[in-house]
């Protein structure tokens, strides 16, 4: 693979030509040495590089949990563990990979990296609030360890924690509860911290509509998180509450409403899908920009889906509900707002094609996941269309088909979105490029994986495997050896991957310039890699749209 | 995959295959498009891009389109849930009660099963109860899902199977443990052979409320008793040949002398007749050492009689 050469070197008029004072924000030395330069900075760049190590130790732990759930269903009966362990690690797999991974997802760590210097801001609104946001993470994450390894087991409730059952078991599930109520404040408190960052802190010349797609979905998720996160924190603490004084707010033999619970727990948790999502639906955008180096087509149109979806994303709850007995009436509205919501994620998909059209395309790593992820999403989301459907979600409610889609929406969808952003900020954040061919071929091994491991759930689950289950029926079998195969190969290519990415903090090739892919126009490739602590030596003067080319001679 | 073993799959099919197929059309030209743009627009073959920033017309045809399939799609999934959600009144009455981890079937006329029987080409319509949990009557073969939630009366679901023969029952909802063990069975017979079954299952019952109010078991109740175990549930949790599953093994466990946790207290009990049935009206009350307070109470779902029989047999389990 040869070097970027970019056509056109783009002029730096924004910031100033980078000198010997101006040194990167590693290298500044500030009160703090050693790893307390990391842990007590308030540095958004740097809360956001261990936003991104925790998120990673934890993705690993929850791989390793799913590599152990697809192992157990290789055949029926007992494979490797016990039915009890096996609830346990899907619990915990769900728990680690929703709370510690997808929920912080882009925002905390690259959007905390990035957020400001694409507003041309040298921080957040609150650098001391965004520290503690990343304290109390820490803390809730030390929480969920704490509850899987010590007192009565670790939970088996699913990530769920449904009423009555998680009052009733003898699990660990109260210390899990408090560490999902301590992580949602970290997402109350970042989520509000970019909201003010936005409203406060844009660059002259910044209006909304100048603001890079990423920060359009920053700030529409930022919203959802101050919203929606109180309402999963208070209802946990319900569970905690019966669970420790037999108040009956949820058990019905106590006078409790197990549907209750079911309501509340889904008005967080499928905005929540909406926080994990939207960022990566706008790294998307920046990504496809940047590699097909034109100007997106459509940006006002994908910015406001993003807020259309962050709305009508917040009023689909009770469509996790449709079998549980609610109303018709209920069934009706939430299926009907449920449709409403593939509108503007359908819009999304059609700009981002329409932007390859007479761009002009480097198929360099970070374009290939964003590929990916476009194909993905679409799975990911004409499935979501099918559970959607009230008398098809009948059927495949609980199956392995809504195993199938969460996983396509947020792992084809999040997690490759956060792969080829890791790729294509990857010079910026470190001033290194990762090794180029190792990162396609783990590109190519996951995106393989991927769909062997998860196409064969659509099946299984349209001829009735329930999901949850341990033990299966034999005629289920070999579509699940097809998809414990695929999780092998996804599992190497991300092994890879990640192996790539980490080595070459050290031997990657050094990468200082300020535009690497040679089609970057929005504020961050005009400032060095990796940027200096402050970002910019003047604030920058913003006088064009974030995709349209700096010099009027490009065209 | 799109089989027609019941009426309610039919209300599935029908809009699975049509979303399906749309799906397929969007989803392949979608993915073409963007590979073809991708050779097409490649770096090597146009090295200057052109900067578009938008095309109105195409944003309103790529906004009207996917909303009127979206309303197209909820429409007719809405006809089908419509009918899913509306029993002929004439349909075949049971009463389906799930508790972790096993189901049972009550008839009419006091039958009670394990497994389903049903009459093939009749409206089937099963009221659903739960002793303790959430959990999901689902039978995969006729496409029919609900959820079973303690103390929430008036949930069911309705279907009338096609074929004769034998189909799965899961329970959908996770229910804990041994959720995927939750299994039953239903099997649809011609309407001779459900009358047949129907009556002599319930000259069973009869009988047994014979034997059990006399007192005169003839040595027979313990039989009944076994027959109990499996119906109602008891024996997902309670071995008979020692091996400890969730609860305690029936084997050698009358006359023992066990360690009980009776509200955070240890004590010694000896198991009889009053402590056997004290434990299946009040499970949690005394909790055997080692064990967790996962039984629900059976209050109102044995009678005297069925508490005689169990208790015969799980004597007999010496």
């Amino acid at each position: 693979m040869s070097d970027h050469a970019a056509p056109v070197r783009k002029p730096v008029h924004h910031g100033t030509v980078p000198n010997a004072a101006d040194v990167s924000f590693y290298d500044f030395k500030g009160r703090w040495s050693g790893i307390y330069s990391w842990i007590f900075s308030t540095d958004h760049k740097r809360i956001g590089i261990m936003y991104l190590a925790l998120q990673v130790g934890f993705f690993l732990i929850g791989m390793a949990l799913g590599f152990l759930i697809r192992l157990e269903l290789i055949a029926p009966g007992k494979t490797i563990v016990t039915a009890q362990t096996y609830n346990a690690i899907f619990t915990m797999h769900g728990v680690i990979m929703v709370f510690l991974f997808v929920v912080p997802g882009l925002s905390a760590s690259l959007g905390n990296f990035l957020l400001p210097i694409m507003i041309g801001a040298k921080d957040v609104q609150f650098p001391r609030v965004n520290l503690f946001s990343w304290w109390l993470f820490l803390c809730g994450a030390i929480l969920a360890v704490l509850s899987f390894t010590t007192g009565s087991g670790p939970p088996d409730t699913g990530w769920t924690f449904y009423a009555p059952y998680s009052i009733r078991t003898g699990t660990n599930v109260t210390m899990a509860a408090m560490a999902v109520f301590v992580l949602g404040f970290s997402s109350i408190l970042t989520g509000l911290n970019f909201v003010t960052t936005v409203h406060r802190m844009r660059a002259p010349g910044m209006t909304f509509f100048r603001m890079p797609l990423f920060v359009w979905a920053l700030y529409s998720t930022a919203w959802l998180q101050v919203v929606a996160t109180p309402v999963i924190g208070i209802t946990l603490v319900l569970i905690m509450v019966e669970r420790a004084f037999g108040i009956g707010v949820f058990d019905p033999v106590k006078g409790g409403d197990p549907i209750l619970y079911q309501h509340l727990f889904w008005i967080y948790s499928h905005p929540a899908v909406y926080i994990m999502i939207l960022p990566a639906l706008g790294a998307i955008s920046d990504i496809i920009a940047v590699h097909t180096r034109r100007t997106i087509f459509g940006y006002g149109f994908i910015a406001m889906s993003s807020v259309a979806i962050a709305l009508f994303g917040s009023v689909v709850w009770a469509h996790h509900m449709f079998v549980s007995g609610q109303s018709l009436v209920a069934n009706f509205v939430f299926s009907l707002l449920t449709m409403i919501v593939a509108i503007p994620s359908a819009i999304k998909v059609f700009n981002w094609v329409a932007t390859l059209y007479k761009g002009s395309i480097q198929l360099e790593t970070p374009m290939l996941y964003a590929l990916a992820f476009i194909f993905l999403f679409m799975i990911g989301g004409f499935t979501g269309m099918m559970l959607g459907v009230l008398s098809v979600d009948v059927h495949v409610h609980d199956t392995y088909f809504v195993v199938g889609h969460f996983h396509y929406v947020i792992f084809g969808g999040l997690g490759f979105s956060l792969f080829g952003a890791l790729h294509h900020w990857y010079p910026k954040m470190f001033g290194r490029m990762y090794h180029q061919v190792p990162s396609k071929i783990a590109w190519f091994l996951a995106f393989v994986g991927f769909n062997t491991l998860y196409l064969p759930m659509f099946i299984m689950g349209w001829e009735g495997m329930p999901r949850r289950y341990y033990d299966y029926l034999p005629e289920y079998q070999t579509w699940h050896v097809v998809s414990t195969v695929g999780s092998w190969i996804l599992i190497a290519g991300l092994l890879l991957m990640f192996g790539n990415l980490l080595r070459s903090l050290k031997t990657g090739k050094p990468c200082h310039e300020l535009d690497p892919w040679g089609g970057g126009r929005t504020l961050e490739w005009t400032v060095p890699s990796p940027p200096p602590l402050e970002n910019f030596d003047t604030i920058p003067h913003i006088t064009h749209g974030p995709y349209d080319p700096d010099v009027p001679e490009h065209k | 995959m799109l089989s027609r073993l019941s009426n309610i799959a039919d209300q599935i099919n029908g809009p699975m295959l049509f979303i399906t197929a749309t799906s397929l059309v969007m989803l392949i030209g979608i993915t073409a498009a963007m590979i073809y743009f991708t050779f097409r627009y490649h770096s090597r073959r146009n090295p200057h891009p052109e900067d578009i920033h938008g095309h109105r017309v195409l944003e309103i045809v790529w906004t009207v389109v996917p909303t009127i399939l979206a309303f197209g799609f909820f429409w007719y999934g809405w006809q089908g849930y419509r009918y899913i959600k509306s029993p002929p009144p004439d349909a075949i009455q049971i009463d389906v009660t799930g508790r972790m981890w096993s189901w049972n079937h009550t008839y009419e006329n006091g039958v009670e099963s394990p497994e389903l029987y049903i009459p093939v080409n009749q409206a089937v319509k099963l009221n659903l109860h739960s002793q303790d949990v959430l959990h999901s009557y689902y039978i995969p073969a006729f496409k029919v899902k609900q959820d079973a939630v303690p103390n929430v009366p008036g949930l069911f679901l309705w279907f009338e199977a096609y074929q004769t023969g034998t189909y799965h029952v899961f329970c959908a909802e996770y229910c804990g443990m041994s959720h995927s063990a939750m299994l039953s069975k239903v099997h649809v017979v011609t309407a001779e052979e459900y009358n047949t079954w129907l009556e002599t299952e319930g000259a069973k019952v009869a009988e047994m409320k014979k034997a059990a109010e006399s007192g005169e078991d003839g040595g027979n109740l313990h039989i009944l008793g076994e027959a109990l175990s499996k119906s109602k549930g008891c024996t997902a949790c309670h071995s008979s040949d020692g091996t400890k599953l969730i609860g305690p093994s029936y084997k050698g466990i009358y006359g023992k002398t066990e360690t009980v946790v009776t509200a955070g207290q240890e004590r010694q009990i000896t198991v009889d007749d009053a402590y056997i049935k004290h434990s299946m009206l009040k499970p949690t009350d005394d909790i055997v050492k080692g064990y967790q307070p996962l039984m629900p109470s059976q209050e109102g779902l044995v009678s005297e009689a069925e508490i005689k029989a169990l208790t015969a047999y799980i004597k007999s389990l010496q």
